[in-house]
Parts: structure tokens; sequence; C-alpha cells
């Protein structure tokens, strides 16, 4: 329970942030969405109230939410970016083939070279930022498959008792999340970098005429939301105990879809972390319940699909900076 | 198929079945059989202790299964399912499925360990991904029944597999029987980066190895019957030699076929599964073929193990399915001309619920 309020506590000091401007793209539904389905699932099933399922969400989503806060950052810029799920991938692979030692730099300088590939791509030769990251994702996942083809490994033991292990009864996951929110949040409302952030995503000519760095921006949140895959990668890596070049396939698509439940628009321009931390929560919820309640696999796509549907389409679009 | 080939193929099998009888002692009368014993085999002697995870009915059964996307997979829930049904002393039966990813894999057995189940089902995506999760439940008094293959990796209270590398064995020894033990293969593999996909082919690699067979091209089919094609339709038209094709399985030979026959050109052996629509390609083309039996029934083998477990019954720690090929002798066998292409044999379906299913 006290990961739950921890959680609400840190959405509840962003809220103020939400209240000030549109551009955070909050809407009711948004916040309500994840308050709902954990009281939904709190009169369903008393499994989910358990403090070991309440931290194995946790755990479950916190990948997620690395991942999707990059992305954030990426599509508040007015970009999207396809290859964290392969740069995922390729963090697991790297973690267990390289030298315990070198992992970790091995993996942050790929990262970053993935980061200034999609981002000069974008910028600098014009290509969509869809068609660029699909073809960074496709070449990222092969270099993944080929590095190492086949699941297993080990994982270094230091990382594993940084992702699993429990402190103050709270598990290493909830501060892996808490830290990652709160640097997300810093980057976005409390540095120089985020107003810029948010006005090239709105219109970057208008940002550029400002004296904005355009292209150096984009870059950077490319760059910044690689380095957030790789630290996402580290985690389900070191939680799962074993590398495997698929293992961040689904978190491709998996961050679009938390950032449109978050109210973040792909046009750009809007968005807030507290957005992708509902939209995050959200998804989380929808698969735990389900498994809790024992809904078939079949029906399982179907539904998630009814609801993201609904979730999405109850959400007003609003044009910024045009 | 020439009688050479059907020697070769009844002495593998022949060989298969002695190593097996030569590693387990005579089964007594009692045993818990899990399937037919045709369909399936204790591998090893060593005995689960009677009594170790009795407990008093009704239980909840958890099962974490890798994912869905294939007929293979439907029936084989189909089974699971029915087999859970009939038993009354399951209370509870829950399926999860990890459409494929390892993350979501490991949270569906957190979750089934959450709801506190008494017996453990679990198909691994890979074994090293499911260790800390199986390693917990067993701490727990938990049984946990291996629906794969752990080797060294992963320890479980029971195992029950098919196909792995003797799936690949079959396929890959057949084609170096029927080219001579020389010419130029492609080789249609399933989904990149699953466990089971690199056993059938290490399974192949090892049949054809010291041969002078090549292996000219190697693709991913995800075990799709449209991927596969595509593929095909692909190599057909680049004009690379072929002499034969092996597959990993599911519904990627039938694809094939249909791209040779569409584009008119001579057919070449083939490996295949044992999927009723493959099995009617299979026929209807004349194709020279081998299809190793991967039987759905192997879902509910799962489900009796566990039940057994949990009445106290002493259960061996491995068994293993690799029944007898199907051929182009034995073919007629198994075909169902009644049924349609979505059916496996072989099933532990009731017939009216087979026609109900898969009625044409």
């Amino acid at each position: 329970m006290l990961w739950w309020v921890a959680q609400i506590m840190v959405c509840m000091s962003m809220l103020e942030l939400a209240r000030k401007s549109r551009r955070t793209g909050l809407s009711p539904i948004v916040l309500a969405l994840p308050v709902a389905l954990f009281v939904l699932l709190c009169l369903s099933s008393d499994t989910f109230r358990s403090l070991e399922n309440l931290a194995n969400v946790n755990s479950q989503i916190t990948a997620l939410m690395i991942a999707s806060l990059g992305q954030g950052i990426v599509a508040i810029s007015g970009g999207i970016d396809l290859s964290v799920g392969s740069v995922m991938s390729l963090t697991s692979a790297i973690l267990v083939t390289a030298d315990p030692a070198w992992g970790i730099p091995l993996a942050l300088a790929m990262g970053v070279c993935v980061g200034l590939i999609n981002g000069f791509g974008v910028t600098l030769f014009r290509v969509h930022p869809l068609v660029m990251t699909l073809a960074t994702m496709t070449f990222v996942q092969g270099v993944a498959l080929l590095l190492h083809p086949v699941p297993g490994g080990v994982v270094p033991g230091y990382l594993r008792t940084l992702a699993v292990s429990q402190v103050a009864g709270m598990p290493a996951a909830f501060f892996w999340c808490t830290a990652a929110i709160l640097l997300a949040w810093f980057l976005l409302t409390r540095s120089p970098l985020g107003p810029r952030i948010y006005a090239v995503g709105a219109n970057p000519v208008s940002a550029g005429r400002n004296g904005i760095a355009v292209m150096r921006l984009k870059v950077a949140c490319f760059v910044l939301c690689s380095l957030s895959a790789v630290i996402a990668g580290i985690f389900l890596t070191a939680r799962v105990g074993a590398g495997d070049a698929t293992m961040g396939a689904p978190y491709s698509l998996d961050t679009v879809t938390a950032m449109a439940l978050g109210g973040i628009q792909l046009a750009g321009g809007t968005g807030s972390v507290l957005g992708v931390v509902a939209g995050v929560i959200t998804l989380g919820l929808i698969s735990n319940g389900m498994n809790l309640l024992g809904v078939s696999p079949f029906l399982r796509a179907a539904l998630t699909g009814v609801l993201l549907l609904m979730a999405i389409g109850l959400q007003r679009r609003e044009a910024i900076g045009a | 198929m020439t009688n050479q080939l059907r020697k070769s193929i009844a002495l593998m099998c022949f060989g298969l079945a002695t190593a097996t009888a030569t590693a387990v002692p005579a089964m007594a009368q009692d045993e818990v059989q899990l399937l037919p014993p045709n369909l399936i085999e204790a591998t090893s002697p060593n005995m689960t202790p009677e009594g170790k995870f009795k407990k008093d009915p009704p239980w909840k059964i958890g099962v974490s299964f890798v994912g869905v996307g294939n007929t293979w997979i439907v029936q084989m829930i189909e089974e699971m399912k029915l087999e859970a049904a009939n038993n009354p002393d399951i209370g509870e039966f829950v399926f999860t499925e990890a459409n494929w990813q390892p993350a979501k894999q490991v949270a569906d057995l957190e979750d089934l360990l959450a709801q506190k189940v008494d017996a453990l089902i679990v198909a691994p995506l890979a074994p090293p991904l499911v260790k800390d999760q199986v390693e917990k439940a067993l701490a727990a008094g938990i049984p946990v029944v291996n629906f794969g293959t752990g080797g060294d990796v992963l320890t479980t209270t029971v195992e029950v597999m098919g196909g792995g590398v003797r799936f690949g064995e079959v396929g890959g020894g057949f084609l170096r029987e029927k080219l001579g033990g020389k010419g130029t293969i492609w080789a249609f593999r399933g989904i990149a980066g699953v466990e089971e996909e690199q056993q059938r082919y290490d399974g192949f690699r090892k049949a054809i190895e010291g041969s002078d067979i090549e292996i000219g091209t190697e693709v991913y089919g995800d075990w799709n019957y449209a991927k596969g094609k595509q593929l095909c339709e692909n190599l057909v038209l680049s004009g690379q030699p072929v002499d034969g094709i092996w597959f990993s399985g599911a519904d990627m030979t039938r694809a094939c076929i249909d791209v040779f026959t569409e584009a008119g050109k001579p057919l070449v052996p083939m490996t295949g599964e044992s999927n009723n629509g493959f099995l009617r390609a299979w026929k209807d083309a004349g194709v020279d073929g081998a299809a190793p039996i991967f039987t759905p029934g192997l879902g509910p083998a799962t489900v009796r193990a566990a039940v057994a477990l949990l009445e106290g019954k002493s259960l061996h720690t491995h068994y293993y399915s690799s029944p007898e090929p199907i051929t182009n002798a034995n073919l007629d066998d198994y075909y169902r001309p009644d049924l349609n292409d979505a059916f496996w044999v072989t099933s532990t379906l009731p017939d009216d619920k087979i026609k109900e299913m898969y009625a044409q």
C-alpha cells in the first residue's frame, strides 16, 4: 500500500503543473482510468489487494515506465521512436555476452549511437521519424539476434541485486520507477531544456526563429529516448535473470500505447510525465487484472483493444502551436 | 517412398525407442499413464516421491503458456481445458499466455503464484527466463510441471515434452536419405529466439552433419502460412537451386507446396508436421514427405501429471513424446478428409468434439 501512497503523492505533486497548462494533454479520463481500474480490481479480486500482487505490478510496469518516459520526451518534441524495443533487446544481449565490467558502458554507448543515428536521420536527412526508427529497429533487432541467438546467459550479480532486492520493505522496482519519473519531471518542467522541447514539438519553425537550436534539441531527445530504453533493458534483463535478444520487442508499441493513454499527442507539443505515468499504470493494471480475473487468452487482445479505443476515443485532441 | 527410406525411418524410431527403453526400467502396471504408450514414454528412471505433493481437492491449477497464434496451440488449449473440466477435483483452472514475450511470461508466473495455485504448469519461452519464478514455486512446495525441456538450466518436478532436437532430426534424416547425402536444402525456421525452434534446428543440423548437403538459404517463416508463402515465393522467383526443404514445423510446408504448384515448379522432398492441412496438401500434391508428430495431447498430459502429483502419486521426472513419424507409407492412417485444415493429429478430444470443432 505504501507504494501506491508514494506513487499517488508523486502524481499529486505534478497535478499542480497539469492544471497550469493545456500543453500537458491531461484530461479527466487520463487520470480517472487507472483509478477506476484500481478500484474495480480491488472490489473484484482479493488477490489484487495483496501486498505481493501490488509489488508484482510495480515490478511488471517498471521497464515500460522507464522506456515510455523516454518515448514521451521524443513525442513531445514532435517525433516517435519505434526502435526502443530493439534497443532494449540489444541491451539484454550485450549484458550477458560482454565482460561484466563493460556490459553497462557498452550498452549505454550503443544507446547513444542509436539515438544519434535516429536524430540525425530525422533532422539532417529529413527522414520521417516513423520510417527512420523503423529502419533502426530492424537493424538493431538483427544485431541482437546475431549477438545472442538463444535466450540465456548470466546477468551480473550486482544488477540482479539492484533490480530484485527490497529496501525498507519496498521493492527495488519502486526506486527505479521513482528515479525515472523524477528525472523526466525535472527535465521537462524544471530544466531550461523542457520549455524548448515543448516549443520545438509545437512549432519547430517558430521555435527556430526564436533562437532554439531545433536540430540539436531533436537529436538530444532521440539520444535521451535511446538511453532510457537502455536503462529499461538493463532493469528488464536483471529482473528476468537472463538475456534474450527479443526481450524488448513488444515495448516499441507498448510505449506508444502508454503515451496515447496518457494524453500525449503524436503531433508534438503536448504531453506530461503524469500522463505517461497514468498510461503505464493503466496498461499494467489491465494486464494484471486480466490474469487475476481469468480472462480467456483469446478474448484478452480484443478486450485490451476495446479498452484502449474507449480510453483514447474519449480524449479530445487539441492542436498546439499551429 | 523407397523401401530403403522406410527402413531408415523405422530404424531411427527403433533406435530412439531402444535408447529410451534402456534408460528406463520396465514400467509397473499401476504407473500413471499420461498418454497412450505409443505417444509418450518415460525417459528417466528417477521418480517423484510418493505423497510429497498430496493435497485435498478441490485444486487450483495454473498454466503459464508461451502465447497463442496458431491452430496447434488453439487445439492444445481446448484439449487442456476439456481435461480440466472433466476432472471434478479441479476447482479452478487458470490459463495465462505470454504473447511470446519473456517479460509477460515472468509477470504471468508472478500473478499465478500470487493467486496461490496448488500446482503450476509452465511452458517456458526459454528455460532461463522463468528460472526464478519456478524456483520460488518449488520453494513454496508447489509442484511444477514443465511443458518443455529444461536441460541443465531449469529443474522442475516433472518434465513433459515432445518435438525439440528429435523433431528436427527426423526431418533432417529424411532429407539426407532422400537426397543421397548431397544437394542443396532450404531451411524454413520458426520464430527467431524461441528455444523450441532452436532445438529443432539443432536436430536438423545434427542429422545432416558430415554429409555433402549444404543449406542454400535459411529464413524465418514464423511457423506461419502467410509468411511462409511469401518467403517461398521470393525464393522460387529468385531461381536459387533447391533439392529439398526442411521446415521447422507448423503451417509453412503447406504454403510452400502451394507456391511450387502455382509456379508449376516440380516438387522437391519436404518435411512437415502432423497438421491435417499439410496432410491434405501432401496427399493432393503427391510430394515426398515426412512429418514428425508433435501431439496437442501433450497439453492434457501436463494436466494429468499435475493431478497425479496432487493426488500424491509418484511420477517419472521426465517424459518425452516422439511417436513414429508420418511418411508416404502411413499417410492414409493419419489424414482425415472429413476434417478441415486446422486439425492436428493425434488428439485426445472425443470424436464428436473433433467433428464439432473441425468439420469441413
